[in-house]
Parts: structure tokens; sequence; C-alpha cells
């Protein structure tokens, strides 16, 4: 039981679940520990490896997407604009285009062509010629409208899995305003195009929004078939910076933390639904209300809630692109899960997945926190060898650059597998089997607690509730625990800590805060 | 950790006037409704509260999207209150700095605990400069080797703008929302660091002299009632052969220069015609313009639909 409890003390990486005092204490007992050569506490090093890539010179190596070819060689594109491909088994770069802008993600089409998402456009580009470099670049879409406000970005494209392109619009920031030149239809809803210009902006900043849709499909997702038609799937983002598919076709979007979302968010995105940023509701068919106008229970009861909430601060501040394991277990015990990096922590997170009365809900994990990883974890693409590649980018936000490649040892870590909501309670099966006896450590309660939805910036926690554990039985392989409360709590966090918890035989588990998020129960 | 509430605000409010013209006069207003109890992150320290709420934008010590704690210390080392009054009721000082979003929710309490540690974490600190885009390992496009194609935010233009590097001096700048060449300039290229060095929330600055500068919202290129579709470009010797449609029409257009940078040839391509095809040649004022096919008159150079597959515009802007 001493070794247990002293080897359970270096997995709380998360920041606010560990005080100073402890982390002295838990020092000290690691020292002792490895000197007295009794065992060691799990490593993240023990099951994933982090290689540094070294990137092309002469550029900002600030990643905006990355892809593999069919070739086998990876496809990046770069902050300044530039598309280079890298052999992974000569480590060779090569140039392939240059002179985008912003490209924030790209799909490789074959080993000539790739499909890039810049600033302005959705574009074609290919080496028509086939002397390895690019010469011709084609818009596929460009119908969506710009302010050139600095907050809009375009994220995407992923490929769905009919084989079109999804793509989607950041809303522009009342961080400024708008150019005098702009793309596409301008909405005066809410605040005529003439006060951007002629009043000062700091009179007319709250009149548009902190976040604001002004032109045609800010803050939606979009689908664009391969000749170039458009169909708008869904409004109500912010910052949708990631877009991914399970193994079964659904999306998952994940948004950022900021006015009306109390905290960042990855959402179960279907057509049609709304998922509760306001501002672009302007482009709905048949909308002429001022979405700020339109009370937050109004607005609340049109939402769909995320399936996945990350705590701002504890578990993401930014989380990115959700990737989905495919590597049917050659990359570790998570496949069909789907992986999610996040900016502000060198942190990559893992969304678990469970379907309550037909809604796809779950919980957030961490699957490596530090490790070597670098902060700004931007895109990532699973190579044919199932390495991870993953590009790193700041954009003058809390972040970094460059491209990491992270290789499963082929050890597997003791960890939560899959949590599911019954009734009273949840079933967590582990990676590996439980050592009955660290239940001793089993947590007593579980905290629980939401957002507020409003337009202010983020939110705190509020109505928390810490709700008893009143039972717990580890089935008879050890890998499944029943976990029983006293009361589930509909639409809040729920989060369960599972330090304390071991491996038969083994070391404690990696990342034990799993925060799920009860859309529904049962 | 109290935080005095008027008088607080008030002896610190009067420091801040001085720098904050048009802010001070709401602050009081603010304060005095703004700053309900954070149920939720009590009990966060200082730390916990910056890692949750503050380090997206502001590091220790280097400034990214806000300045560091070590620029922020500067400025209120002797005046915690100051970073509190600032996070409830945020101006804006840098003309090229996004401006914060308040932190009011917080509430004062959370607010004081993160400016002490911000002014801690920055004691005896000093700002790491950060790289300034002009390092030779990262070559700036002023000077780069032609030609050069570059999309980026560029002044008087709308913002899926072009900029693209001819061979030798001349320059140019090409609008894919309008298809349409907004101006020549010769000289060096851009220096595209005030976009490339953060967000976007800049414009590459033009590095020479603005030699012809039509007036495209008033004279369109090809003269149609139909909106201009981008189709993209492909890149001729480097050079970017632009396509887009007007209604029926199917238009190409190259832009290169003329020997000598004496000024430059557009070179269109217009399928689709059923009756003559007019180009302005608007903003020639004083230059001397030929054309390889058509009529001119007066700002206007008129191509039947046959000879419209083929037409150079020569514009010499020196001689």
């Amino acid at each position: 039981m001493k070794d247990q409890k002293m080897l359970q003390i270096p997995t709380s990486h998360l920041p606010g679940r560990t005080s100073s005092r402890q982390w002295i204490t838990g020092a000290i007992a690691a020292v002792i520990l490895c000197t007295s050569s009794i065992a060691r506490a799990q490593q993240v090093e023990d099951h994933y490896k982090v290689d540094n890539i070294p990137t092309p010179p002469g550029l900002d190596p600030q990643v905006g997407g990355l892809d593999f070819m069919p070739d086998g060689r990876l496809v990046a594109c770069f902050h300044r604009g530039e598309v280079y491909t890298f052999h992974p088994e000569t480590s060779e770069w090569r140039f392939f285009a240059e002179g985008l802008q912003e490209p924030l993600g790209v799909v490789a089409v074959s080993n000539h062509e790739v499909v890039v998402m810049q600033r302005s456009e959705l574009t074609r580009i290919q080496d028509l010629d086939r002397d390895g470099i690019a010469d011709s670049y084609l818009t596929l879409w460009d119908g969506f409208g710009m302010t050139g406000n600095y907050h809009e970005f375009a994220f995407g494209p992923v490929l769905t899995p009919e084989g079109n392109f999804v793509v989607s619009l950041n809303l522009a920031s009342n961080g400024a305003s708008i150019r005098p030149e702009i793309r596409g239809a301008f909405t005066d809803i809410g605040l005529p195009r003439g006060d951007f210009y002629d009043r000062p902006w700091g009179q007319v900043k709250n009149a548009a929004g902190r976040m604001y849709s002004r032109v045609p499909w800010r803050g939606w997702v979009v689908e664009v078939t391969p000749d170039g038609s458009a169909r708008p799937i869904a409004p109500g983002f912010r910052s949708p910076n990631g877009m991914g598919y399970d193994l079964d076709g659904n999306l998952f979007v994940t948004d950022n933390q900021g006015d009306w979302l109390g905290t960042s968010k990855a959402y179960h995105v279907e057509k049609g639904k709304f998922y509760g940023h306001p501002a672009s509701l302007v482009w709905k068919d048949g909308w002429t209300r001022n979405p700020l106008d339109v009370p937050a229970e109004e607005l609340d009861s049109l939402r769909t809630p995320a399936a996945f909430l990350f705590p701002q601060g504890e578990v993401a501040n930014s989380p990115t692109q959700p990737l989905c394991d495919t590597t049917s277990g050659a990359f570790g015990p998570f496949e069909g899960q789907m992986l999610v990096g996040e900016m502000n922590v060198p942190r990559i997170l893992r969304l678990v997945p469970d379907r309550v009365n037909g809604v796809l809900q779950g919980a957030v994990i961490p699957f490596i926190d530090n490790g070597g990883l670098r902060r700004g974890i931007n895109r990532m693409v699973f190579s044919p060898d199932n390495e991870l590649y993953i590009g790193q980018t700041a954009l003058s936000w809390a972040g970094d650059k460059g491209i990491q490649k992270i290789t499963w040892t082929g050890r597997t870590p003791m960890e939560v597998r899959d949590i599911h909501m019954v009734e009273n309670g949840f079933s967590v099966t582990f990676t590996l089997p439980v050592d009955r006896s660290s239940l001793d450590g089993l947590m007593k309660t579980v905290a629980t607690w939401t957002y507020h939805y409003h337009k202010s910036y983020g939110s705190p926690k509020v109505d928390q509730v810490a709700v008893p554990v009143t039972a717990a039985v580890l089935s008879a392989d050890g890998r499944t625990l029943q976990i029983q409360l006293e009361r589930l709590r509909q639409g809040y966090v729920h989060s369960l800590d599972f330090s304390g918890i071991k491996a038969a035989g083994g070391p404690g588990i990696l990342n034990p805060v799993a925060t799920y998020h009860a859309v529904q129960i049962p | 950790m109290n935080f005095p509430r008027k008088n607080g605000i008030g002896s610190g409010l009067a420091r801040l006037v001085p720098a904050l013209p048009g802010v001070a006069l709401f602050a009081f207003t603010v304060l005095q409704w703004a700053v309900p109890p954070a149920h939720g992150q009590d009990g966060l320290n200082g730390g916990q509260l910056a890692a949750t709420y503050c380090l997206a934008c502001h590091q220790v010590d280097r400034k990214i999207v806000g300045p560091s704690f070590v620029e922020i210390a500067g400025i209120h080392r002797d005046n915690p209150d100051g970073i509190v009054e600032w996070a409830i009721n945020p101006g804006k000082k840098r003309p090229d700095a996004i401006q914060m979003p308040s932190m009011a929710f917080l509430g004062e309490e959370n607010l004081r605990k993160i400016a002490d540690y911000i002014l801690k974490e920055a004691e005896g600190k000093t700002e790491v400069q950060a790289e300034d885009g002009s390092s030779a390992a990262i070559p700036s496009l002023v000077a780069a080797p032609r030609p050069k194609v570059q999309r980026i935010f560029m002044p008087d233009s709308g913002p899926a703008a072009i900029a693209v590097a001819m061979p030798g001096s001349l320059s140019y700048c090409w609008d894919a929302g309008n298809c349409q060449l907004r101006y020549v300039w010769k000289g060096d290229f851009i220096d595209p660091w005030p976009v490339w060095k953060g967000n976007g929330n800049g414009l590459a600055t033009i590095m020479g002299d603005i030699l012809f500068k039509p007036d495209v919202t008033a004279s369109p290129r090809i003269h149609s009632e139909a909106s201009p579709v981008f189709l993209g470009y492909r890149l001729i010797q480097g050079l970017p052969e632009f396509r887009y449609t007007l209604g029926d029409l199917e238009i190409t257009e190259l832009v290169k220069p003329l020997p000598a940078d004496q000024g430059f040839t557009q070179i269109f391509s217009v399928r689709g015609a059923d009756k003559p095809v007019l180009f302005s040649l608007q903003g020639r004022d004083g230059l001397q313009v030929e054309a390889s096919t058509g009529t001119i008159d007066g700002d206007v150079l008129t191509v039947s639909p046959l000879n419209a597959r083929s037409v150079s515009i020569h514009t010499i802007l020196e001689n």
C-alpha cells in the first residue's frame, strides 16, 4: 500500500490538482523509490516516444496542415504559405508549392495533388507537368465572405466518408473592425456596415458582438464537393479549429472557449443543427433578427449541446484537430477513439465516446501529457507505419512551431479505456486489469458542475456539487469497474478522478482524470 | 486579500487617467455592478487562475498576443490595482494590438490574486525579444528571388489579394475578389512582416513606388453586368495566369513586364463572347497604351468576339 501511494504521485499533471507541497513530498518519495529499486511509476516515455522532425530551412515552421500522400510522403503546409513534402525514410524535404494565404489544413489527393484551405479559398494544387513542383492553383470554393478581420481564419479541409471536403469558417473578432473592401454580401443586421467605418470602434464594438459574422458562412461548417459546389452543414461555431470523423462516419468539431462558450467543446455535428454561438444564425434561411437580441434562454432551447467539454485551464484551453485512431491497435489500446491536440499546454487529449439515449457524448482524458511534446499542437496525421505526426503553431497566441513524431513502444499504459454512463453511475473499463487492493483509494466523490451559456467571455464553474460514490464493484477479470453514484446530474460535467488505481502487478494509472459530459443520463 | 473596493480603485484610477482618456469615466460604473463573486473559481491560487485565463495571450517573458508579465509589471509594479482595473475594463494602447476581453467575471478578489502572481512571476526577469522575421534564416520577401506569388492582405485591395513580383523591378497586386489588376509598383516586392508576425491583423507593406493604379471600383476591367467568379491560376514560367468568368465569358489574364521594365503587358483570352468585348483602359491618363487588336476610343478598347481570344494590352509607364 505504501508503494501504491507513492506511485500515484507523479501521475497528477493537471494544473490545479496538485499543491507544491504534494509535489515536494512526491519528489522525495520518488527518490526513495528509485534508490530502493522497488518499482517505478510508469511514465509517458515508457509507452509513447516523441521525436522531433527537423523542418525545412528558410521558413517559419508554424504548421497549418499535415497529411500523407499515397506514396508515403508527409505533406505539410506552413504559416507563410509554403507546402513541402517529407520522405520519412530519407528525411528529405522537397518544396511543392508556395504563396498561400495562411493555409490551415491540407488533404493529399494523390502524389501530385493536394487540396488546401487558405484564408481566401479552398484550393486544388496540382503538379501538372510532374516536375515535382506545383504549377496549377485551382479555386475549388471561395463562395464565402471575408471582411479582412484578422480572426476570419478558414480551417480544414477534412475528407468526408463520401470523399467531399469539409471546411469551417471562423467568426471575426471585435478586437478589430472590418477592412474598407470586403468580399461577399454584408449583413446590416444589428449594425449597419457604415457604422463599422464611420464611428470609433470603441463605440460600436459591443453592438457588433464579441465575435461577429457579417459575411456569409462565418461560424458555419460547410461541405464542398470535388466539383466545387458547396452546401452549408450547420451554424453556431465560434473558432472551430478542428474537424475529424470517427470510424462510424460521425463528424466531430472542436470550438474554443469565449463568448457563448463557457469552456472549450467538441461537438458531434449533424446537418441542420445549431451549435450555440448565435452570430452565424444571420446566414440561416429566413433569419431576420439580431442574434444578440435573442434571449439566451431561447438560444439555449435551439442549440445542440457539446458531446465533450474541456474544462478551461484544467483539461485544455484551445483544443484543435480531432483525429481518429485508425491504426487497428498498432498505436496502442485506443483504436477507434479520437485524439485531440491542444494549443496552450504540451498535451494531446483523448475523446472517449459513449451513447446515452441515442446521443453521442463522453469523456475527455489526457492521452499524452508532456512526455517531450511541445505546445501548440495544431494538426495531426497517422503515417502509413502508424506513427502519429503532429504539427505545432502559435499565430502569436500561446503555442510553438515544428513537427514531431509519436511512436507507440508496444507497452500498454494503465489507462481508462472506456466509460459508459449506466443507471446510477458509470461502467469503466481499463486497459489492464486493476489491482484490487488499489481500490481502497478509489474516489469517494465525483465532482460535478456546469457552465453559464451567455454572451460574456468564458464562464466560471457553476453549481458545483461533489456527488458521493455509494458503491464500486470490480468485474471478475479486473477490467471493468462499476461505480455507483448517489445521483447523476443531466447536463453536467462529471469529473472522475482515478488517482491511486493501479494495474495488477504494475504501475498506477497514467492519466487519472476523466471529464464526462452528461448531456443525457440513462 | 481584501480588495479595497472604492479607495483602491479610486487611487489607482487617478494614476490611470492620463494613460487612458475615455476609459476612466465609466470605470467606476463598471466596478459597481460588473464584479460578481466568481463561484467555482474560489480557492484557486494566482498561478492556477493565470494558467486558466491568462496564459493563452500572455507569457511571462515574451510578448505574444498580449504584453508579457514583465512588461505589465513594468507598468504596474507599484500598483497591482492597475492590473485589476485594466482586466475589468481593458483599454487599447497599441494600435496594432488586439484589445483584451474583459475579465470582470472572475471578480476582484481573483483578479487581485492574478495581479500579485503576475508581479511575482515577472520579478527579476527581462523580456525575451521575439524573432523579427528579418533574420537570415527566414528570408523576407522584400528582395525575394523573382518571379514570386504571395497571397496576403494588401493595402487598397480586397482581402483576397495576390501580390506578384515579376522578373525585373515591377510588381503588382491582383484582387481575386473582383478579379482585377489593382495596381503596379516599381522597386522591391513587399514586406509581409506586419501580417506574418502575428495572427493576420495587419497589411503587407509595398516596397516601392506605385506607378499605375486605376480606379477599379468605378471601372471594371472587362465590361459586363455579371459578377466575376475566380477560378484560380496556372503558373507560366513562375507568373500566374489568372482564370475567371464573367457570366458566359471565360477569361484568362497574364501580366508580364515589358522590356527594360518600361511597363507591363496584360495578355487576355476571352471566350464565350457573342458580341464585341469592351476593355476598360481607365487609369492610364498620360500613359502610352497599345493593344494588339481592336480599336481604342477614349478609355475603352473594343475587340471583336473572335479577336478577343487573344488580346495584349501594353501599358508604358516610363520611356
